[in-house]
């Protein structure tokens, strides 16, 4: 990860903790008000994959709390830190169990980012297909055939165009 | 992700506030709130504490009613018919055990002006499950894809220890059309009871998701391939307050994700494993623990307002819920089924348990010894002068508990009338009562009301029928003391040991050639035969306890005439021939006896206890009677209450003689159309 990523990172995460950015401080006053007053932001792994959880729970790599399926999320680092210096828009994941069950995706305009909210329990199909879907609107395509191999093993069609931007056409 | 719309949706707007909430109602779950649903409105303006008069959606605003105020509101005044469901229940799981068929149709047919409506078991305990999460703030499970195909898995885990087991017929049925035709079969296997009670909890639970998965996975179309077209559009919201809300993550209406599930047939594989370990008696422990241990650690939430608002939209909206007067009438019968006890069997035919305004068969309870107690809804009999509106020669109450012959009039014990009314329709309640009372002369008459009936109805009654007849005002299943009294009077009707009450109806007696004595219980032997000058006598004698028995003879005769010979009115006269009481005694031990001069066409015969205190259960009381050459002789029931003791009807000319030997709170006045009947029974 470049310095210049990491001051990016360190600019959007000081915005969100003065709560000065727009949509998403206001939706974090709110959270910091309904928690207990702090986040826990994940070391960063680029910007396509920032991780901010409540106290007591893990990022988004090292949850185990809120997901629904046994393989851990590391996976999904070895898909995203490669593309982190490829995508213009910064991911974050925000796990909360304040959150609905399962995984939605907002765009914020300022700071510009896309914010994947996780619920307990979200689905390895729905974190696969929103990933494919943010990094598909930034134009930028991973194509790994273990990770194929991976949807299959849980049961999905790894030729689904949900899955397009993870592991090709 | 593609949402499915199985009925409209509403928008979020209309959940705003508790004025918008109850336009949504209005709206979206058919709530009529001038005609079939009135009585919503001063329902909630009372739970809610707001002043009677003007629109309600004016009255909610200027009160700053909440939403959730709003809605706790509309679900306490539903709750009731929540609560039915749950008796309604019950009372479909007995005839589904009785029949064998575990996915029972139950047909309510009416109204004339509606279709007749069919709703299968499988589907009802849907909807009561549904009603329950709405209503009793209940955590639902937070199925996702992970978890929902995860269970398949483990009860998958399961199926080696059960090999050679294989899916019940209907399962079977349904499979082959599920795999083999790769459609969305129209009906559903019914949910199969696990024997293990723990685990029958688990098992509905995950009934319940497998049905609300295929019934979703069928919206999109008949056949599997109609999934295939979903598509996972990636929405992605401008705002994260949508997201941070409570946006509600149903994966029921979630396309792609039941598509992804149908891509491994997850519907087939589970109904096959499930059906396959509910047969299991007993289950290895360690399916036990592991399959309640996978369950209780599933995510649960609370149901969001939201949420419940379009649960109970979708319940507003069936068909069922539009007919509630029936679902009324038909929870009574539950009551009434449930009064009898264990021992009564709730019929059905072929596959099918019914509610018709054509008449229906709902039960026998043979838990009264030897009698059986049937429990007819709609039946209908001939009486000659109503009083009630739209009623012509013919009494047809809700309910009729009568023992047999059941086609006898006089055979019912109990008549209970339904009325769902709001406000009380007093006249028209008074000439109900009446007129069954007086149609069905040994019955006591019961008229139970959803609503309030307030005084003044019985008073409006026959002094004759008046003590036979009641009313059970609110009468729904959170009022434990309207229950209670519906229930102790179907105990006092019925709950009575053998012979105490009702008829015993022996074989006809047509001569004198087999003369009887006939004991409390039921049993006769021979008696020497006795004659004297007269043409019949029937004698009372009684030894101890009460000092004035009365002997109270009703008779029919010159082509219907009715008259009552006792004390009070000695004698009745045909022509110059009479029927005479010839002595009042008033003293222990005594007798009393009257003299028949000639032959009527019917005879009711029953001995009052004038005296109140004690019981003619002691007094040692006997009747006999003698019409050419045929003897009888009835012993007083020795347990019983009651200052009545109905001894026997007999048609002389006929041959007949039906024995009652019942103590009762009063004796009904018979009818001339019972009284006076032809060979074939029916009335001249």
């Amino acid at each position: 990860m470049s310095s210049t990523d990491e001051a990016r990172i360190d600019a959007l995460l000081s915005d969100l903790a003065r709560g000065q950015a727009g949509n998403l401080s206001e939706v974090m006053r709110n959270y910091f008000g309904k928690s207990t007053g702090e986040v826990k932001v994940s070391s960063h792994r680029g910007l396509a994959m920032i991780s901010v959880a409540d106290v007591g729970l893990e990022p988004f790599e090292h949850d185990r709390t809120l997901k629904s399926y046994a393989d851990s999320n590391h996976m999904f680092a070895d898909l995203l830190v490669p593309v982190g210096p490829s995508v213009s828009v910064p991911i974050l994941f925000w796990l909360s169990l304040s959150n609905s069950p399962g995984v939605s995706v907002a765009l914020l305009r300022n700071p510009k980012v896309y914010v994947v909210s996780l619920g307990k329990p979200y689905a390895f199909a729905d974190v696969c297909a929103n990933i494919s879907n943010v990094l598909g609107k930034q134009g930028v395509t991973v194509k790994y055939k273990w990770f194929a191999k991976t949807i299959g093993n849980h049961g999905l069609d790894p030729t689904d165009p949900a899955f397009r931007n993870l592991v090709g056409e | 992700m593609p949402k499915l719309k199985p009925l409209e949706d509403i928008p979020d707007t209309l959940l705003e506030n508790s004025w918008s909430l109850w336009k949504a109602l209005v709206k979206y779950g058919d709530v009529e709130k001038r005609e079939r649903d009135i009585e919503f409105v001063p329902a909630i303006r009372t739970y809610l504490k707001l002043p009677e008069g003007g629109p309600l959606e004016r009255q909610l605003r200027a009160n700053s009613v909440s939403t959730e105020e709003m809605l706790e509101a509309v679900l306490k005044v539903t709750a009731p018919y929540g609560e039915m469901l749950r008796d309604l229940l019950d009372l479909f799981e007995r005839a589904s055990a009785s029949s064998g068929d575990n996915n029972l149709n139950v047909r309510f047919d009416f109204n004339s002006h509606l279709k007749p409506l069919t709703i299968d078991l499988s589907a009802f305990r849907k909807l009561r499950a549904v009603w329950q999460n709405v209503t009793e703030d209940r955590l639902e499970i937070a199925w996702n894809h992970d978890t929902i195909r995860g269970v398949d898995h483990l009860l998958q885990g399961f199926e080696g220890s059960f090999v050679g087991i294989s899916p019940p017929v209907d399962v079977k049925r349904w499979l082959e059309e599920y795999e083999k035709e790769r459609r969305w079969p129209d009906s559903e296997p019914a949910a199969i009871p696990f024997a293990s009670s723990r685990l029958d909890t688990y098992g509905h639970e995950l009934w319940l998701l497998w049905s609300a998965i295929v019934s979703a996975s069928r919206t999109t179309g008949a056949s599997r391939t109609a999934l295939s077209t979903a598509r996972f559009d990636g929405v992605v919201s401008d705002n994260l307050e949508d997201v941070a809300g409570q946006k509600s993550s149903n994966p029921l209406s979630d396309a792609w994700l039941l598509r992804n599930l149908d891509v491994e047939g997850w519907s087939g594989n589970f109904i096959r494993h499930l059906s396959i370990l509910a047969q299991v008696s007993p289950v290895p422990e360690a399916i036990e623990r592991d399959l309640a241990s996978y369950v209780d650690n599933l995510p649960r939430r609370e149901l969001s307002v939201t949420r419940k608002v379009r649960m109970l939209v979708d319940i507003l909206n069936l068909p069922i819920w539009r007919r509630r007067n029936e679902l009324y009438s038909a929870w009574v019968g539950s009551r009434i089924v449930a009064g009898l006890g264990a021992d009564t069997v709730v019929h059905s035919s072929a596959g099918k348990l019914l509610f018709s305004f054509s008449g229906y068969h709902l039960a026998t309870s043979h838990g009264f010894g030897r009698k059986s107690v049937h429990v007819w809804g709609e039946l209908r009999t001939q009486f000659s002068a109503p009083k009630g509106k739209g009623r012509k020669k013919a009494i047809q109450p809700d309910f009729s508990l009568t023992l047999e012959p059941i086609t006898s009039p006089e055979s019912s014990v109990l008549v209970v009338e339904v009325k769902h009314y709001l406000q009380p329709a007093r006249q028209s309640f008074a000439d109900a009562l009446e007129d069954y009372a007086k149609g069905r002369c040994s019955a006591q008459v019961a008229l139970v009301d959803y609503g309030p009936i307030g005084r003044g109805v019985t008073e409006k009654l026959d002094k004759a029928v008046r003590d036979r007849c009641q009313c059970i005002e609110e009468f729904r299943p959170e009022h434990a003391e309207a229950l209670e009294q519906f229930a102790t009077l179907i105990r006092n009707v019925v709950d009575a040991s053998p012979g105490e009450f009702g008829p015993q109806l022996l074989a006809p007696f047509v001569g004198g050639s087999n003369p009887q004595v006939l004991d409390p219980a039921g049993g006769s032997r021979p008696v020497a035969e006795e004659k004297g000058n007269q043409i019949g006598t029937i004698r009372l004698h009684w030894s101890t306890g009460p000092t004035d028995l009365d002997l109270h003879i009703w008779l029919a005769h010159n082509g219907g005439t009715l008259s009552h010979v006792s004390y009070q009115n000695k004698e009745a006269m045909d022509g110059s021939l009479a029927v005479k009481l010839q002595d009042d005694c008033m003293s222990a031990p005594g007798e009393e006896m009257v003299q028949f001069g000639f032959v009527p066409q019917y005879v009711r015969c029953a001995v009052h206890n004038y005296s109140g205190q004690p019981s003619i259960c002691s007094a040692e009381a006997k009747v006999a009677s003698e019409f050419g050459g045929l003897l009888t002789e009835c012993v007083a029931p020795v347990t019983g209450e009651g200052q009545w003791w109905l001894v026997f009807d007999y048609w002389p000319r006929l041959g007949e003689l039906k024995v009652w030997n019942s103590l009762l709170p009063t004796v009904p006045t018979p009818t001339t159309e019972a009284a006076v009947r032809d060979k074939k029974g029916g009335t001249n």
